[in-house]
């Protein structure tokens, strides 16, 4: 008559244990879910009705039921709850013994036939509930591969409830998923640096800003390569580990991604995105383009076009690497460490400083549309690169450029340098330093100082550009394999300080 | 006798023949009414049963008639019933039984609602 199965709920990224009950009593026939469900989980009753039904069991349609998701006071959301459901019914009927329905962790929507359906967050889910002292879980099928992703749990797929209640009952047999093995990528991008003809500084800004996690300004006359460099940008990025495949996978899986992203992730949204698909929202705080190009490249094109409360919701994030969702019932905080690569023309036209076609923009076009862009936000990018038209013998020319694998191998000797020098905290890259870290790491001799003080007053520098150009010095003499900062490293870096190519007035 | 009546002692007679004990006839909760309450004597069910005549079905099935206002109505005397019995946890069901005059036809639908 009393039933309990263990399942599982989410808010943002962490997990919290959900039992779900069922009462089944006499009396005027009824159907009451409490424990603040919303509406998908409201109507689970017609689906839970239906796959019972379909499954060949019985619906306690003329009885009084009561189904209870606690905790009481927590918001349930979604259609994971369906299958835990669906069992502890059967278990209230006295069809399904009790035992076997808490000791494992049970999620799942319910199609009509009884099928069992994909749901999102099982990821995250997984993580938590294992850390809640859980091991055995009864998943969706197609959810099973990315559950498999954690050590220690054995993942059972469920493909229908008919299925499943056999297992529990002894009568049918259930294989547990094989652990996900994890290949470090070999994968195929389908942009590489060997096809780009030319750009020789722009392909060595892009290496500098993938060796270092800085973030990137490119600007350069129509069909320049500035998307293509962009889009060639996660080749050359080190492949990820085990840890950070499951910190992308935890994000995605929120935001309804199935499987394990085991490559870079590289977003590119269009400039007409609401500030709350950027930075994340919804009444449920669903994490956004920053959080889904967290470990990854936020590609934003056309810069100037964004909107601007957009850009200056980026500002936060780029600064802290995480971004909290604030809505009226949950509050998340979602990791977004990304590396910002924007792209613009240098004017309205496009065709300032191309060798070749004049530009028809007048002085205040090109400082309005310069303006677009908040000096804060540029003082948050560390390169800035112009491109410009490719000549026709580069274009023409046979000879390959530099392809990404091999710019990969320096990249990611850089990247090691990095990691042993923040071995003990949980600064990953160079751009990611703390103000201690800069003063601890890149010291500046005397040569340095001179040349920096110089470029400080001519440039005129606020004091974060300064901590920036550090930084930049920093992975340039990485790249290099220094532990030392030289001259020639610090002049590299402000060469790519260019704010000149943003308009008229420098800022 | 009026139509209404013929038909409740006729879908009477027709629930007894069919196993069901007969324990009340327009057993009244205040302004609620049920036409038949009766049990089934196999599972030992108690129904709940709307009784509806019809002589012709131009203007719908007598099943149409058991609006949710209807129902509402019915479910309220209902709970009146298993109160003032003392029975609150007692297996209950909502039958209607259609009786069509012309031809002479008893539909008798458990568990309609």
């Amino acid at each position: 008559m009393l039933s309990q199965v263990n399942s599982f709920g989410l808010t943002g990224l962490n997990g919290f244990p959900v039992k779900v009950e069922a009462y089944i009593s006499g009396g005027i026939h009824a159907y009451e879910t409490v424990g603040l469900p919303d509406a998908a989980v409201k109507e689970s009753k017609e689906r839970v009705r239906s796959a019972m039904k379909n499954a060949g069991f019985d619906f306690p349609g003329d009885l009084h039921v009561t189904v209870s998701l606690a905790p009481a006071d927590v918001r349930k959301e979604g259609s994971i709850y369906d299958l835990p459901i669906a069992l502890a019914l059967l278990s209230a009927q006295g069809n399904l013994k009790q035992a076997p329905l808490v000791r494992a962790v049970y999620l799942g929507e319910l199609a009509l036939n009884g099928d069992v359906r994909p749901v999102n967050g099982v990821l995250p889910m997984v993580i938590s509930a294992r850390e809640a002292g859980e091991s055995v879980f009864f998943v969706p099928r197609d959810n099973a591969a990315e559950a498999a992703c954690v050590d220690g749990v054995r993942i059972f797929p469920v493909e229908n409830l008919r299925q499943l209640v056999s297992f529990l009952r002894g009568e049918g047999d259930m294989k547990p998923q094989p652990p996900t093995v994890f290949v470090p990528e070999e994968m195929t991008y389908p942009w590489d640096f060997g096809d780009i003809k030319g750009q020789a500084t722009a392909k060595r800004a892009a290496e500098i800003a993938a060796a270092g996690g800085h973030n990137l300004l490119l600007s350069g006359t129509p069909g320049s390569g500035k998307t293509m460099l962009a889009r060639a940008l996660p080749s050359i990025l080190p492949p990820m580990t085990l840890a950070e495949c499951m910190e992308v996978t935890k994000i995605h899986s929120v935001a309804g991604y199935r499987g394990l992203v085991a490559t870079r992730p590289f977003r590119s949204p269009h400039h007409g995105a609401s500030a709350a698909a950027i930075t994340g929202g919804g009444s449920n705080a669903q994490p956004g383009e920053i959080s889904l190009a967290h470990m990854g490249v936020l590609f934003l094109d056309e810069f100037p076009e964004f909107h601007r409360d957009v850009l200056e919701s980026l500002r936060q994030p780029l600064e802290d690497g995480v971004v909290t969702v604030s809505r009226a019932r949950t509050s998340c905080t979602y990791p977004a460490s990304f590396m910002l690569v924007a792209a613009m023309n240098p004017c309205p036209c496009g065709n300032r400083g191309s060798r070749t076609r004049a530009c028809t923009c007048t002085p205040s076009q090109i400082q309005r549309y310069a303006r677009r862009i908040s000096g804060p936000l540029l003082d948050r990018i560390d390169l800035f690169i112009e491109m410009n038209d490719v000549p026709f013998e580069d274009l023409s020319g046979k000879a390959a450029g530099e392809p990404s694998q091999s710019i990969r191998k320096r990249v990611t000797a850089a990247r090691q340098r990095q990691m042993e020098r923040f071995s003990n905290d949980s600064t990953r890259t160079n751009a990611r330093m703390t103000i201690q870290e800069i003063e601890a790491f890149c010291p500046l001799d005397g040569g340095c100082q001179a040349l920096m003080e110089k470029a400080f007053r001519r440039m005129d520098l606020s004091a974060r550009a300064y901590q920036r150009l550090r930084k930049v010095a920093r992975t340039i003499a990485d790249l290099d394999g220094s532990d030392r900062i030289q001259e020639k490293h610090l002049a590299e870096a402000i060469r790519y300080r260019r704010l000149s190519i943003l308009g008229e007035n420098e800022l | 006798m009026n139509t209404g009546l013929w038909g409740e002692r006729l879908a009477a007679g027709y629930l007894f023949l069919h196993g069901y004990r007969i324990l009340d006839r327009n057993w009244r909760c205040g302004r609620y009414e049920i036409d038949i309450v009766a049990r089934e004597r196999r599972s030992g069910v108690l129904a709940f049963v709307e009784v509806k005549t019809r002589s012709r079905t131009d203007f719908g099935l007598p099943r149409d008639a058991v609006t949710s206002k209807k129902q509402l109505f019915l479910t309220r005397a209902a709970q009146g019933y298993l109160k003032a019995h003392r029975e609150p946890d007692a297996h209950t069901r909502f039958d209607v039984v259609e009786v069509y005059t012309r031809p002479l036809r008893i539909v008798h639908l458990p568990g309609a609602f």
